[in-house]
């Protein structure tokens, strides 16, 4: 889709999507949620974007900033919950890298983002029991499994939507 | 694409995701309704009340006993039989607590909330539940 994209187009792109993803990563952690895990994950869009548009590296790079700057504005740098979201974050992000470049075209942004979504909550899960030692938390991995999946598929949707609307620009 | 909100809209929100797609979401949908079936924790060796945040116990799930737990409303009667417990009677406008069945397993609930009455049934060691919430 970018072809041709220079240095400094795929830098100006990259720092445009990681102030997109930290946005809505710091505007929906303001919104009240009905349980604590029921979370659309707003800022994998952003992430999802740069994978498609940009590559693998500044989908890495979106979600680094993400979750550092992201953390930092909303005050839970350093704490349980930052070393958790951060790590599942990550694996996330990597997960999706691996199965966008690994499958050329069997997924849409739909499958990489439910792909991200699923490996976010299961390794979520993971980093509270080690972190935590918590061992009733494993009981909810189907909740967080189907929480997972149906977040994927919005935030895909809300992917395809932004891509057709940018087509115009990106071309 | 740009008639994705017109006509016909949901017949093309059914078409834009690929054939992968829809297998990844189909097959991770079934694992996911399935996995609610898998017994993911331990069966409990203790269980322990909090009636209006005030612990009581923990008492040992084995032992077969009735016991009542005086909450705002009035007496809430647990019992524990064969290694699971339930709630037998509250005076609750609801009944959700006594329609919840028995719990026998780590980290499962029974909780009366009019009546302020929360029962959890914890393993064997002293350390227990979460105290963090992660999002």
């Amino acid at each position: 889709m970018m072809k041709g994209l220079g240095t400094n187009g795929w830098v100006a792109h990259t720092g445009m999507l990681a102030g997109l993803a930290v946005i809505l990563f710091v505007v929906e952690a303001q919104v009240p949620r009905p349980l604590p895990w029921m979370k659309l994950g707003l800022g994998n869009v952003a992430v999802v974007l740069a994978l498609f548009v940009n590559g693998g590296r500044s989908a890495l790079a979106v979600s680094a900033i993400k979750i550092a700057v992201g953390g930092l504005l909303t005050g839970s740098f350093g704490g349980p919950a930052f070393v958790i979201g951060g790590g599942a974050g990550f694996a996330s992000v990597a997960a999706m890298i691996a199965v966008r470049s690994s499958t050329k075209q069997l997924f849409s942004p739909i499958g990489i983002s439910v792909t991200g979504a699923l490996v976010h909550q299961s390794s979520q899960l993971a980093l509270a029991y080690l972190y935590l030692e918590a061992t009733g938390l494993i009981a909810l991995l189907p909740l967080f499994l189907l929480s997972g999946l149906i977040s994927g598929v919005l935030t895909g949707f809300l992917v395809f939507w932004v891509i057709a609307k940018l087509a115009v620009v990106l071309r | 694409m740009d008639s994705m909100f017109s006509q016909g809209w949901w017949r093309e929100l059914w078409c834009l995701p690929t054939l992968g797609d829809k297998i990844l979401v189909a097959v991770s949908l079934i694992t996911g309704l399935l996995a609610f079936g898998v017994p993911w924790s331990d069966e409990g060796r203790a269980y322990q009340v909090r009636v209006a945040g005030q612990l009581h116990g923990p008492y040992p799930i084995a032992e077969f006993v009735t016991r009542e737990f005086e909450g705002p409303l009035g007496l809430t009667l647990l019992v524990a039989e064969h290694g699971s417990i339930s709630v037998v009677s509250s005076p609750c406008p609801q009944r959700v607590c006594v329609r919840s069945g028995s719990i026998k397993r780590v980290g499962e609930l029974l909780a009366c909330l009019p009546n302020l009455v929360v029962v959890e049934v914890v393993g064997s060691s002293p350390k227990r539940g979460f105290d963090a919430v992660v999002r």
